[in-house]
């Protein structure tokens, strides 16, 4: 499982996928995680499915973390998955997207300076939505976290799902802390994706583990710069790799005349040339 | 067209064996002299010019200056010239970047193309690679409305190649005449007799293996650090992260059990090798690039493109992928 130090290297705007096989060290990346939170100003949310929150408030009072005022002034709350995500009965993807789009306004709107979010899976494998709705919240979910306000640490029990499940699921995260993650070295999020209006922002490396999350953000940067009738910016100073896979979908937004390029690097240029495209930059008329 | 090296009534006037053969003409042209390689390409061009279709030579820098110069500047200008020591360095990439490449800027017309892929300078390493090659041509071309001719440098080259040359090319020809070659095989058998085993790496290779699509990062890093440490600069370190990343992420998806990555540096070249347990079955993998560039399937044609020599090899426990990056 992943090294709960892991957790201390997440950013706003960030949305991993956190596997974890033990409950110690579940629990003990759950207090890193609220703790961080709360130093930092932030409101903090967690979704159990592994704790019954009140035993969950009494082992964070344990590591040391005043748990119970936090949750009086709001900054903390713990619930149980059964009574959120499942408040229906079954799980709804759109009402879940809107839960967290209202948070966000929430926690801006009493001042915090960010809102970080946990949620343990372990719920999903109980129903029967099927993998895929799964997977297309996961793609969905961001749309919301990439505008850069919060981050999301989605816990998933790598003893409820398959591999080939656990890899899916992954990939439509931009960053994954698998096994062994932080254990021998620092740990950050393989992609960063960060979007502001018609700009979306690429830093790390882009390949087949987060390829679903690239490809729903780049349409989504491109579909809204379309409806405002202008071509939406790519940053790709900060990307350090890109697989293939990903210059052709950078590729086809430039091709496609929705999307221009900006800081693209030697590399990735030449890249970019193998598939045709060959001023993919901002200055370039097209 | 009246230029001298055309007055002669050249090898191809004559040619039975293959006028009746389909629209593709692939041909093994064997010369000993400079005076019959001007003569055997001149008169291939000859047939080309003459119908107005459009002609390229891929031959090595001096060879392509020497036909320029015997050709003279009439029929040179009609004509593109390509280097095929810098063009096609990766014989896995002659076909995708050089031929198909020539056929698709000229669609819908018959193309004419001299390729000279094996010259004397060509490695041992390279050598089963660019024989594969031109059995390959046979099978990418199949039906196209193309003339190929590959001339064979008699002298300079080893007998082996010059007797492979016979089993790759349908029709043989030297400055006088041609003939149907009786060596002539299946393309895509004589392809798979010329993957042979390869040297085993050095002692001071380092190897990893990686188990699944998450560690595709962490095999970066490995490749990554192992190309530094041997010197290379940021631009090739690049081509090989993105070679190997797509040779790995294939392996991760079609064959079970992950792969190992064996990397290692060479006096001329940075070598990275994958071994997984599965087998490609598609004879052209690399080789056909799809019509739109932005499709799948584009993988290994990416891969031939950033490296200097790709050698595969099938065996019982599946398949070795050796990647070659010159240095500098």
């Amino acid at each position: 499982m992943a090294h709960p130090s892991t957790v201390d290297r997440l950013a706003a705007g960030d949305h991993v996928c956190w596997t974890f096989d033990d409950h110690e060290r579940h629990l003990e990346a759950l207090v890193r995680f609220v703790r961080g939170g709360l130093e930092r100003g932030e409101q903090v949310l967690y979704f159990t499915d592994t704790f019954l929150p009140e035993a969950f408030l009494v082992a964070l009072g344990g590591y040391g973390v005043d748990a119970a005022a936090a949750q009086d002034g709001g900054r903390l709350r713990v619930t149980s998955a059964d009574d959120s995500y499942l408040a229906g009965g079954f799980f709804e993807p759109e009402r879940a997207l809107e839960g967290w789009v209202k948070a966000i306004q929430d926690a801006r709107g009493e001042g915090y300076a960010g809102l970080r979010v946990a949620v343990d899976m372990g719920w999903t494998a109980r129903l029967a939505p099927g993998l895929d709705r799964l997977v297309s919240y996961e793609r969905e979910v961001n749309r919301i976290f990439s505008e850069g306000y919060a981050m999301a640490l989605c816990c998933y029990d790598r003893r409820l799902f398959t591999a080939a499940e656990l890899e899916r699921l992954g990939a439509a995260h931009p960053g994954t802390a698998r096994g062994g993650a932080g254990t021998d070295e620092e740990w950050t999020p393989l992609l960063r994706m960060r979007r502001e209006g018609g700009v979306l922002t690429l830093s790390g490396e882009a390949d087949a583990t987060n390829q679903d999350a690239l490809r729903v953000m780049v349409e989504d940067v491109v579909e809204s710069a379309r409806d405002a009738g202008g071509h939406a910016v790519i940053d790709v100073s900060a990307l350090t790799f890109a697989d293939l896979a990903a210059v052709r979908l950078l590729a086809g937004a430039v091709t496609a005349g929705s999307a221009r390029l900006r800081g693209a690097g030697p590399w990735l240029t030449d890249v970019l040339a193998l598939v045709g495209v060959h001023d993919p930059g901002e200055g370039s008329a097209r | 067209m009246s230029a001298g090296p055309f007055e002669h009534a050249g090898p191809f006037e004559h040619a039975g064996p293959f006028e009746h053969a389909g629209p593709f003409e692939h041909i093994g042209l064997l010369y000993s002299t400079p005076a019959e390689y001007a003569a055997g390409c001149g008169a291939f061009l000859r047939r080309a010019l003459d119908r107005g279709d459009p002609a390229m030579v891929a031959v090595p820098g001096p060879n392509g200056a020497f036909l320029r110069e015997s050709l003279g500047a009439e029929v040179a200008d009609r004509v593109s010239f390509a280097d095929m020591t810098v063009a096609g360095r990766n014989p896995g990439r002659i076909i995708p970047r050089v031929l198909l490449d020539f056929a698709r800027r000229h669609r819908g017309r018959r193309v004419w193309i001299i390729g000279e892929p094996i010259w004397p300078g060509r490695t041992e390493l390279e050598y089963p690679a660019c024989a594969a090659h031109e059995a390959l041509i046979n099978l990418a071309f199949a039906g196209r409305d193309a003339a190929i001719l590959c001339p064979y440098d008699v002298v300079g080259l080893l007998d082996e190649a010059v007797s492979d040359a016979h089993r790759t090319h349908p029709v043989m020809a030297d400055a006088s005449r041609s003939w149907a070659s009786a060596a002539y095989d299946d393309p895509v058998r004589t392809a798979a007799g010329f993957d042979r085993p390869l040297p085993p790496p050095p002692a001071t290779a380092r190897s990893r293996g990686f188990a699944s699509p998450g560690e595709l990062g962490a095999l970066r890093a490995f490749v990554a650090a192992r190309a530094r440490a041997e010197g290379l600069g940021a631009a090739v370190v690049h081509r090989v992260l993105l070679a190997v990343n797509e040779v790995a992420t294939n392996a991760f998806e079609y064959t079970p059990g992950g792969c190992e990555v064996t990397a290692w540096g060479e006096p001329e070249a940075f070598v990275c090798q994958i071994d997984d347990a599965g087998h490609i079955e598609e004879p052209l993998a690399g080789r056909l690039p799809p019509d739109d560039p932005l499709e799948r399937g584009q993988g290994l044609v990416a891969v031939n493109e950033v490296t200097d020599l790709v050698r595969v090899h099938r065996h019982p426990g599946g398949t070795t992928t050796r990647l070659h990056f010159a240095r500098g």
